[in-house]
């Protein structure tokens, strides 16, 4: 074998070895990458309000427009309850029949009222006769 | 008109009898996992699921957003969401039939009591009638209903990339945990 063969081998191996480390190496960030940071997304910002009356008035259309979107919906507190797993989940007063119904992401760590104005930010899963948001923080004001 | 007919399916099966008959939650527990033999485990958790139980008649309704699904790793649940449940397209996931043998269960005994329902269950787009055993748990006049029960995702149109065959299950197992309480 030639020099030039040789060299031309080891550049060669050496490539291949490096794409393939890359490749795992993207692979692997890929695979264990974090959940989306609700925290630091910019939100679509709408009142319980309105986003109950969209999805009752068409519900296709609003799910075209805040389904799995990061939204931070203001209304008041209608009620405040545990779900079967001990997370908070407080309602936003909606247009009398539907609430939104947050699932609260962790411990909520200040006390929430019914009847108080509160922002909560989380991410809009749907609507069944509530529009529900999960993985949902409350909003300093 | 089959958006707005859950919604309508719920609140009239939850004001078209006498209240004292309906138990409701919006805070029910559905889970699933993958049984193959993957390193991973492919599980997940929804507990925004709706249902509400007529215990007289036995009439039962479930509906559930494939959205409010958590998994552990985020890029497993964006893969359930595109490439699987396509919940873009098909966003719930519901159940419309009957406890057969409602008469059996003793709503005023603790107890658990084993029930058959059967009724007709959405996924992706398919509906197909079914049937599967469970338990109506009765403790200190609280109403639990638990079930498990196993799910072929062809059925429901749900194709697996044959890169990821030997993961995940043609066979799903579905277990529900739904805590009800009197509609008030």
């Amino acid at each position: 074998m030639t020099r030039s063969k040789k060299k031309i081998l080891i550049a060669t191996g050496g490539l291949l070895l490096l794409t393939l480390i890359t490749a795992g190496f993207v692979g692997y960030r890929m695979y264990t990458k974090p959940h989306r940071d609700v925290q630091h997304i910019r939100p679509v910002r709408i009142a319980a309000m309105h986003l109950v009356a969209a999805y009752e008035a068409n519900e296709a259309n609003a799910n075209r427009d805040y389904l799995d979107k990061v939204l931070e919906v203001s209304g008041y507190v209608t009620d405040v309850s545990k779900n079967q797993e001990g997370k908070t989940v407080v309602s936003l007063d909606g247009t009398g029949m539907g609430t939104v119904r947050c699932t609260m992401e962790g411990i909520v760590q200040h006390e929430i009222k019914p009847k108080t104005q509160v922002s909560i930010k989380g991410i809009c899963t749907g609507y069944l006769t509530d529009v529900i948001l999960v993985r949902c923080m409350i909003q300093e004001k | 008109m089959k958006k707005l007919f859950f919604g309508v399916l719920l609140a009239g099966l939850a004001t078209g009898a006498a209240a004292q008959n309906i138990q409701m939650t919006k805070s029910g527990k559905v889970s699933f996992y993958s049984r193959a033999k993957s390193p991973e485990k492919v599980e997940a958790d929804n507990n925004e699921v709706s249902s509400v139980l007529n215990t007289q008649t036995g009439d039962l309704v479930f509906a559930i957003l494939l959205k409010s699904f958590h998994f552990e790793r985020a890029l497993m649940e964006e893969h359930f969401n595109e490439n699987y449940v396509e919940s873009n397209k098909y966003p719930k996931s519901t159940f419309k039939g009957k406890i057969v043998n409602i008469s059996s269960v003793n709503f005023s005994k603790d107890g658990a009591y084993p029930v058959t329902v059967e009724g007709e269950l959405n996924l992706h787009g398919v509906s197909r009638q079914v049937s599967y055993t469970g338990s109506v748990i009765i403790k200190s006049g609280k109403v639990n209903a638990t079930s498990r029960f196993s799910i072929k995702l062809k059925d429901y149109n749900v194709s697996i990339p044959s890169l990821v065959a030997d993961k995940i299950s043609e066979d799903i197992d579905v277990t529900v945990d739904c805590k009800y309480e009197p509609k008030s």
